[in-house]
């Protein structure tokens, strides 16, 4: 059975990205050839504007060549893909295994029984935790500015019909003018992030 | 006698007239290790010249020298124009978010189907090999297969290798090999968390005989010339080397002439079209020759993680005059002692004054530069570093 995986691809290699190579590949371990379409350039075969009306005709078209188009659940959000969905044979639903079902567990130790184990346990344990600072400020302004994410325009696109062609001549007229805030405001957050790791080293070097 | 289990060297190009010391470097030590009885795969895309990545060769799995060759469509269907914006931004060095760095990365040479085959076969191969960084096939390949990868990353001081984006490559892969210790030095300034490596070295083939007066006659050359062998581009400072010799020999009247060997199309300012001769893309044999004729040879590039051409120029007995801001060509020159080093313009055209005014003296000083040559560049030692370090490796899995 022919198959089209929709879904985001390695590269970058998330989670995600990760789960979906696995799932290509245990789709062909099944004897199916699988062809993959991600929503931008990447290592799958084709890619393709998801959420733009305009790639409708090009997405209907290559549903139709495929016995059964499996989507990334995430990706249902886009209307274009979810109207040229519409013309496929058969459409699967896929779900990219969680984070939370792969975090690690911690292992469980088994605390000594005589005082000086104990304490060295509870001393080896606290070690792995940052320590309070001695001034009793508990609030860490380099953690929080760190959390802060670089400034980045959002891409010029739209489910609306025709927005997102106003969208992208609204980015180009004014890139003159507002980028190079988004690059300033970008360098001073790095600058702030230096200062307070500078600040936060204990030799304070 | 047949060694434990296949390996895979994953080259951007591969095959005959392909121009580049990172691919010349991988296919030499693909086609030792099967001459060494290593089963080899080449897994490599069907283009030649890696501006265009046109399909200059057929797809599909040939034997060549030893080894089989797996090659496979390099895909251009971009209009790369996200690429080019956020080079000048790489370049400005200005910050970029992630995104965009990923957005740069696929915006070029992408090869689905190289994907595909290691997705489905990558666990057949005790290693992959993977050369340079900087290529998506490299990028990609390297980074689906994690501990079973090795990486040889030809690493420059470049801006692109400030890119957030490659710190998971240079630190998930099972191990990276070097090819000189300013290069690993540089490395580990870069990646605090680098994965497992060593300094492999790297290595150039000893030329039986060279025919310096047979290339001049070839050629019509009668004077005194400096020799520059490479990628004629901006990225190994060919213009900046074009500019500076120019404006040298016409301001002091040297009577040297500029031979140049490479791939990419040159142009020569009309001032300068009887000082340069561009010999285009020619046989290794005749290269050597060229090495061997000329008064001295000049490296201008400031990225250079091995430099090949160098040892080549010091094989032939000829004195190498290279750029100091490649750290690597600047330690070559020194533990030679067989290469000058120029760091600014000025310094440049008193090497050129050196070679046109003191010729016997610039042999004398190129002399000590062929057993440095020999000794730092043997493939014979390359490869006994390789397999001692791919034997460990597997027995650290058993």
């Amino acid at each position: 059975m022919r198959v089209l995986f929709v879904t985001g691809y390695p590269p970058p290699f998330d989670a995600r990205a990760r789960a979906a190579a696995e799932h290509v590949r245990a789709l062909r371990a099944d004897g199916h050839p699988v062809e993959v379409l991600s929503p931008a350039p990447s290592a799958a075969h084709h890619h393709s504007e998801l959420g733009a009306w305009r790639s409708l005709p090009s997405m209907i078209r290559r549903f139709r060549r495929f016995d059964r188009v499996v989507v990334e659940e995430e990706l249902l959000r886009a209307a274009p893909l979810r109207a040229g969905l519409r013309a496929a044979r058969a459409v699967e639903t896929w779900r990219a295994p969680t984070a939370a079902s792969a975090r690690p567990v911690e292992p469980v130790t088994v605390w000594p029984t005589d005082r000086d184990g104990a304490m060295a346990e509870i001393r080896a344990r606290a070690g792995h935790r940052p320590a309070p600072r001695a001034s009793g400020v508990h609030d860490d302004p380099g953690a929080r500015i760190r959390q802060v994410p670089p400034l980045v325009l959002p891409e010029p696109t739209s489910t609306r019909p025709g927005a997102s062609t106003v969208q992208k001549v609204v980015r180009r007229l004014t890139r003159w003018q507002v980028d190079p805030i988004v690059g300033r405001v970008n360098q001073m957050r790095a600058a702030l992030i230096d200062q307070f790791e500078t600040l936060e080293r204990p030799d304070g070097r | 006698m047949a060694r434990p289990g296949r390996l895979a060297f994953v080259p951007a190009r591969y095959g005959p007239g392909v121009v580049g010391g990172a691919e010349a470097m991988l296919g030499e030590i693909a086609r030792g290790l099967a001459g060494r009885g290593w089963d080899v795969d080449v897994l490599t895309t069907t283009a030649r010249d890696h501006f265009s990545w046109a399909a200059e060769f057929p797809a599909g799995v040939t034997r060549e020298d030893g080894v089989t060759v797996h090659r496979f469509p390099a895909v251009v269907d971009t209009p790369r124009r996200v690429r080019a914006a956020i080079n000048a931004a790489i370049v400005a060095r200005q910050p970029i978010a992630a995104a965009d760095q990923m957005a740069w990365l696929n915006d070029d040479m992408r090869v689905p189907e190289l994907f595909d085959h290691l997705l489905e076969h990558g666990d057949g191969y005790r290693a992959v090999v993977f050369a340079p960084y900087l290529f998506w096939p490299a990028y990609v390949g390297a980074q689906l297969l994690g501990e079973r990868a090795v990486l040889v990353p030809c690493l420059h001081d470049e801006p692109e290798a400030r890119l957030e984006i490659f710190r998971p490559l240079f630190e998930s892969v099972g191990r990276v090999w070097f090819l000189s210790e300013p290069e690993r030095d540089l490395a580990r300034t870069i990646f605090p968390a680098l994965a497992e490596h060593r300094v492999v070295g790297s290595g150039v083939r000893v030329p039986d005989r060279y025919d310096p007066e047979g290339f001049r006659a070839r050629h019509g050359i009668d004077g005194p010339f400096v020799l520059y062998v490479g990628r004629r581009e901006r990225n190994k400072n060919w213009d900046h080397l074009l500019d500076t010799f120019g404006r040298a020999v016409t301001r002091s009247s040297m009577p040297l002439s500029l031979v140049s060997i490479g791939s990419s199309e040159i142009s020569v300012p009309n001032a300068l079209t009887d000082r340069v001769i561009d010999l285009g893309v020619v046989t290794d044999a005749e290269r050597d020759d060229a090495f061997a004729a000329a008064d001295a040879y000049v490296q201008p590039s400031a990225y250079e993680s091995f430099s090949r051409t160098m040892m080549e120029a010091w094989l032939a007995g000829t004195l190498v005059i290279a750029n100091g801001a490649a750290a690597v060509s600047r330690w070559h020159c020194e533990r030679s002692d067989a290469g000058l080093v120029y760091d600014d313009d000025a310094e440049f055209e008193e090497c050129l004054r050196f070679v046109a005014e003191a010729p016997e003296a610039a042999r004398a000083i190129a002399k000590a530069g062929r057993s440095y040559a020999i000794e730092a560049a043997s493939w014979v030692t390359v490869l006994d570093t390789i397999e001692a370090d791919l034997t460990a490796a597997v027995s650290s899995e058993r």
